[in-house]
C-alpha cells in the first residue's frame, strides 16, 4: 500500500502530536518552585518544602528508596497543593510513621516538572513535619526534626549522599491550635541512583 | 557445710553494705514527682505531671480544658510554663539558661528557684509554710518541706496549686525518655514571645528593632534555639497578617544558598528578591547571618529592606 503525500504529511503531524502529548508540556530545565505548600491554591503558605530528591527523583524511584530506607507505612493526610513552574498541584503521594490521628513525622511527595541536567535533574519535592495529636486533629511542632532524621538516614547509604542548601523559607505558620511553628530554611538534596 | 556457713555471714555483710550504698545514691539524687492542678480563679484548670531534680526542671502538661485533654512535654533545654489566665488554655514554652532567671510567673517551681538563688526572701513563716516575696513585688506561701507554692501571685494573678501526687524518685528513674519524641529524638520548639523576650532571650540582635513596619504592626515574635541545628538561633517579627521579617544565625557560613533572585542594594548589603507564586521574599546574607522579610508584593518587601539597620 503507497501513501499518498498529504497522508505521510497527516500520519507525521499525527505521530508529532502524540509525541508531544507524551512529555509533560510543562517539563523544564530548570529549578522553579514554591517555597511552601498550602491548603488550597489561594490559601496561605504552611509546611516549607525542605527536601529534595535529586538525580533520577521520579517520584516512583523517589518513593521506592525511601520505603526501603525510612520504612514509614501510613498513608493517611489531607491534601496540601506544591507550586512548580507557577502552578499549584495537589501532592502525589505521602507517608507518615503513625495514624492519620496519632502524633507522628509525615511527609508529602510532588515531582517537579524539571526535567534536565541544567537544574537538578529529574526531582522530587518533598515536605516533612513532625506533627502532634491535638484536639483539632493535629498540629506541626517542627519542619527541622524529621527532615534531620530522613537525611542522617538516607545519608548513610553512598547513593543517597545529603548535600545542604540555604534557601531561607524561614517563615512561621500558625497551626490549628493558634502555635506557631517555622523552619529553618535549609533544604537538603538526597541523590536518587 | 563448712563452706555455707562461712559464706552466710558474709552474703549478708553484703546485702547490708549493698542497701546502705543503694539508700546513699537514692538520697543524693533523687528527683519529686509531682501531679499538680492549678487553678488561676474561675474556670480553668491545668494538671501538670512534672519531674523536678534542681537544675533540671522538666515536665508534661495535661492541658484538661474543653473537655478534652491535650499533651505537651518540655525539652531538654527548655522549660513549661503552665499560663496563668484559664481562658487561654494554650501552653506556653519559655527557654531557660539557669536556675537564676526570673520574671517567669506561674511555674510551681518559680519561688523554689528565686529562694535559693537569692532572689526571694522570706517575711514571715508559721506552721508549715512560710510566706515569700521576691524584688517585683511578687508573693507566694510555700510549703516548709518542699518550697513548693500553695499559692502565688505574680503580676496580679493568683493561682492556686492542688497537689493530686507527690513522690520521691531514685535518679536511675528520671523519665529521659519521656523528653524525647516517639522517635527517640530531642524536641526543639519555636517559642512564641514579646518583644522584650527576643531581647531577653536572644544572642543575636533582630533585624528590625520597631512595632511597626509598612504600616503593619507587631504581631507576635517567634524564638528558637537549637545548639545542634544548621540554625542556632532564629528570630521571626511577624507584623500584620502579611509581613515576616526573619534573622537566622547560622552555624557556619553557607557555601550554598538560594541564587537567581534580582539583585537590590540595601543599608545591610547587597541582597536578592524573589517571586515565590504570589508573594516576594528578600534575603540577604551577613556572613553567617541571614534576615529575610517575606511580603504581599515586591514593594512591601523592599520598602521594609530598606528601612532593616543592625
Amino acid at each position: 500500500m503507497k501513501l499518498a503525500p498529504r497522508s505521510v504529511l497527516v500520519l507525521l503531524a499525527a505521530l508529532l502530536v502524540g509525541f508531544a502529548s507524551a512529555v509533560p508540556d510543562t517539563a523544564r530545565a530548570d529549578v522553579n518552585f514554591g517555597l511552601y505548600i498550602r491548603a488550597s491554591a489561594g490559601g496561605v503558605n504552611k509546611d516549607p518544602v525542605n527536601l529534595a530528591f535529586t538525580g533520577n527523583g521520579i517520584l516512583g524511584y523517589s518513593m521506592g528508596h525511601f520505603g526501603h530506607h525510612m520504612g514509614w507505612a501510613y498513608t493517611g493526610g489531607s491534601t496540601m497543593y506544591f507550586q512548580d513552574h507557577g502552578s499549584w498541584e495537589p501532592h502525589q503521594d505521602q507517608r507518615a510513621t503513625g495514624c492519620d490521628i496519632c502524633t507522628r513525622d509525615h511527609i508529602r511527595w510532588n515531582q517537579s516538572n524539571d526535567a534536565g541536567p541544567a537544574g537538578w535533574d529529574t526531582w522530587t519535592m518533598g515536605a516533612v513535619h513532625y506533627e502532634v495529636s491535638v484536639p483539632c486533629v493535629h498540629s506541626s511542632r517542627s519542619f527541622n526534626d524529621p527532615r534531620n532524621v530522613i537525611a542522617d538516614t538516607m545519608d548513610n547509604y553512598s547513593e543517597h549522599l545529603a548535600v545542604w542548601q540555604y534557601w531561607g523559607n524561614t517563615a512561621a505558620s500558625q497551626q490549628c491550635d493558634s502555635v506557631w511553628t517555622s523552619g529553618d530554611g535549609w533544604i537538603v538534596r538526597i541523590n536518587i541512583p | 557445710m563448712k563452706t555455707s556457713i562461712v559464706l552466710l555471714p558474709l552474703a549478708l555483710a553484703g546485702l547490708l553494705i549493698g542497701g546502705a550504698v543503694a539508700s546513699f545514691a537514692r538520697e543524693s539524687s533523687e528527683v519529686l514527682h509531682l501531679v499538680v492542678v492549678s487553678n488561676a480563679g474561675s474556670g480553668g484548670r491545668l494538671a501538670s505531671e512534672m519531674w523536678i531534680d534542681e537544675g533540671r526542671m522538666l515536665g508534661l502538661a495535661l492541658d484538661t480544658s474543653n473537655g478534652m485533654t491535650s499533651r505537651s512535654a518540655s525539652g531538654p533545654d527548655w522549660l513549661l510554663d503552665v499560663p496563668a489566665d484559664p481562658a487561654r488554655p494554650a501552653l506556653k514554652y519559655v527557654y531557660e539558661n539557669g536556675p537564676a532567671s526570673t520574671g517567669v510567673p506561674h511555674r510551681v517551681w518559680y519561688f523554689r528557684m528565686a529562694l535559693r538563688a537569692g532572689q526571694a526572701t522570706v517575711v514571715n513563716e508559721y506552721g508549715g509554710s512560710r510566706l515569700v516575696t521576691d524584688a517585683s513585688g511578687n508573693m507566694a506561701e510555700l510549703r516548709r518541706q518542699d518550697d513548693l507554692p500553695l499559692w502565688q501571685v505574680v503580676n496580679g494573678t493568683r493561682v492556686s496549686f492542688e497537689y493530686v501526687l507527690q513522690e520521691k524518685l531514685a535518679a536511675h528513674a528520671y523519665p529521659l525518655a519521656f523528653f524525647q519524641d516517639d522517635g527517640g529524638r530531642p524536641t526543639v520548639l519555636t517559642v512564641e514571645t514579646d518583644w522584650p523576650g527576643v531581647l531577653r532571650r536572644a544572642s543575636i540582635v533582630p533585624a528590625f528593632p520597631g512595632s511597626n513596619v509598612a504600616g503593619r504592626e507587631l504581631r507576635a515574635a517567634l524564638y528558637r534555639r537549637d545548639s545542634a541545628g544548621r540554625t542556632l538561633e532564629q528570630i521571626n517579627l511577624l507584623y500584620g497578617e502579611d509581613v515576616q521579617v526573619v534573622t537566622s544565625q547560622l552555624a557556619a557560613s553557607s557555601a550554598s544558598v538560594r541564587s537567581g533572585g534580582q539583585a537590590v542594594v540595601t543599608p545591610l548589603g547587597d541582597g536578592q528578591v524573589f517571586q515565590d507564586g504570589d508573594r516576594s521574599y528578600f534575603m540577604v546574607l551577613r556572613g553567617q547571618r541571614a534576615i529575610s522579610v517575606f511580603g504581599p508584593t515586591r514593594d512591601v518587601v523592599l520598602r521594609v529592606a530598606e528601612a532593616l539597620r543592625e
